[in-house]
């Protein structure tokens, strides 16, 4: 933290300019102006897996954060494991062997470069940035210090909402980003108890029948809420 | 510069005193642990939530008053019983 002072202070100074609106996002909103890049998402973790989207900025940001969420892997789920930032230059077939699905959906949807770099404070794992690009080609050392010290904010910014220093809360970010996702996670728990299995085996398994049907998760969420579909050990 | 980024600004330095002296007001160290705590706990509601329609039979929106009633009664926090459904020590028929 506090790496790179003057990039710190010139960066903050930018941020007044990013006008109103809850403070990650507008973070998101630097990110985009001062990498540059054509999106950016603050996704935070539990239980070691990416768990919600607290801030995004850009289309491309959103089609990145719900293909990964819709299929279980991507570049979030990539950097937590690994604990290393996930760069990468052109986004093609051989660069995303690790996430072939996501990839094959990002780079139909115009995406051509993803960095993903951890939100971490000592060895505590709060979450990735995304900064995501549609033309091809590597950061410059410039951008990347960028992104590395914007990344040290969003740490911040993250901390600070866990103090109640900033007027909003977790509830009210993970809903206005992703409100779908509670319905997945409602969806969920009806799945783990039709099943009797642990949640991480409910989710998988409303994943891959997803995927297999042809539908969105959040779809097959709603489908499972209002009894449209029923899981069973059988199927 | 507006109220959230003066906030910034002056929080910023005092996570990085909080950094330099244990005694320090703001301790990034345990707010990053509460933050992980936070989110599971967003989820874990969720989920319960879930878990109680479907043994109730009732609407994930009933589940939850359930639960919150459950947590009321019992004078303990929404996501302690939603963490006790999850691990499947209390259902919903303990609950009605």
């Amino acid at each position: 933290m506090n790496l790179e002072p003057d990039r710190r202070h010139a960066l903050l100074r930018e941020l007044a300019e990013t006008g109103q609106g809850e403070l990650l996002e507008r973070l998101c909103r630097l990110a985009i102006s001062q990498i540059p890049c054509d999106g950016a998402a603050v996704v935070v973790t539990a239980d070691g897996m990416p768990a919600g989207v607290l801030a995004l900025s850009g289309e491309c940001a959103r089609i990145l954060t719900e293909a990964e969420f819709d299929l279980g892997e991507g570049p979030a789920f990539e950097s937590i494991l690994t604990d290393r930032p996930v760069l990468i230059d052109v986004l093609d077939s051989s660069t995303t062997e690790a996430w072939p699905v996501v990839g094959a959906t990002l780079v139909q949807s115009g995406i051509s470069a993803i960095s993903t770099f951890p939100l971490r404070l000592g060895a505590i794992r709060l979450g990735v940035v995304h900064v995501i690009r549609l033309e091809s080609g590597p950061l410059s050392d410039d951008s990347f210090s960028t992104a590395r010290v914007i990344a040290d904010l969003m740490t911040d910014a993250v901390l600070f909402l866990q103090a109640g220093l900033i007027d909003a809360d977790f509830d009210d970010l993970l809903s206005a980003a992703g409100k779908d996702r509670l319905q997945v996670h409602q969806a969920t728990g009806m799945v783990a108890e039709m099943l009797h299995c642990p949640m991480p085996d409910a989710l998988a398994r409303m994943r891959a029948r997803a995927y297999s049907e042809g539908m969105t998760l959040f779809d097959l969420a709603t489908k499972v809420i209002t009894r449209q579909m029923l899981f069973s050990h059988d199927q | 510069m507006t109220n959230n980024s003066l906030h910034l600004v002056r929080l910023a330095n005092l996570a990085a005193v909080g950094l330099a002296q244990q005694s320090a007001p703001v301790n990034p160290r345990n707010l990053a642990e509460e933050v992980e705590a936070a989110i599971h706990g967003r989820i874990a509601i969720e989920q319960a939530k879930g878990m109680l329609a479907v043994q109730a039979g009732v609407t994930v929106e009933a589940a939850f008053e359930l639960m919150g009633a459950y947590a009321r009664s019992n004078q303990v926090f929404v996501r302690a019983v939603a963490q006790r459904v999850i691990d499947r020590e209390v259902t919903a028929i303990q609950m009605q």
